[in-house]
């Protein structure tokens, strides 16, 4: 399988171009890691400064699920791959309204 | 015990508004970007299931509120009338896994957890609402 040459993006069109030539030659692939990196650091990160994990769960849900969106329209990623982060906004809220400590 | 009762049966009803809420912005989101929202408002993340599930939450809190009207718990209690309790414990049940079916679904067609798995939690879970409706009549609190 032949990829895009780099030699073909438009450099004068800034960053986005770089990040859609990424995205093109790995099938999606890199933003969907992109997604699951944003939410793993925001989990850890929160879980870590307040010790609770309930909470960085949805906190960790709703900040992927702002990238996920802003990706989906920008078409970075599939219906189906932002159709995860809204189920894991979802269940984070459960979990969090769940908490009874 | 009465006040987990009481969160659960607040967290489903909060987590089916949430469920709307977001994805009537997703659905929203979409159309002004001349997105396909089918993929997504679709299946179990279907802003139509969620509806239902807030619509079912209303006529099973009315009922509740009709056989708190009607009958009287108390006498459930007692021993003396039996139907008091299964009618308020019925509505109750219904109140819960209405928001509750569609979080399993979700978790089922979108995470891919295996049925089997799920039946297991449901099983669970109908069985610790149960006791709970129960201690929560019992106790009267």
């Amino acid at each position: 399988m032949t990829h895009l040459s780099p030699s073909t993006i438009n450099g004068t069109k800034g960053l986005g171009e770089v990040l859609s030539y990424v995205n093109i030659i790995t099938d999606t692939w890199i933003s969907k890691l992109f997604l699951i990196g944003i939410y793993v650091i925001i989990l850890m990160g929160y879980y870590k400064s307040k010790e609770d994990f309930r909470g960085s769960m949805a906190v960790a849900g709703y900040g992927t699920f702002v990238v996920a969106f802003l990706f989906w329209i920008g078409g970075f990623v599939s219906g189906y791959a932002f159709g995860v982060s809204i189920a894991m906004s979802i269940l984070g809220t459960l979990i969090l309204l769940l908490d009874n400590d | 015990m009465e006040d987990k009762f009481k969160n659960y049966l607040f967290a489903f009803i909060l987590v089916s508004a949430f469920g709307m809420l977001i994805l009537t912005t997703v659905i929203e989101g979409g159309n002004n970007y001349s997105l396909d929202t089918s993929k997504i408002a679709g299946g179990s993340l279907s802003i139509t299931q969620f509806n239902e599930s807030i619509s079912n939450l209303q006529t099973e809190s009315e009922n509740l509120k009709k056989s708190f009207d009607d009958q009287s718990i108390w006498s459930s209690i007692a021993g003396v009338v039996v139907e008091g309790f299964f009618g308020i414990a019925g509505s109750m049940f219904n109140m819960i896994f209405a928001p509750l079916n569609l979080i399993i679904n979700i978790l089922i067609d979108i995470f891919g957890i295996p049925i089997w798995f799920s039946t297991v939690i449901v099983g669970l879970l109908i069985l610790g609402v149960m006791l709970s409706i129960w201690r929560l009549i019992k106790v009267g609190d």
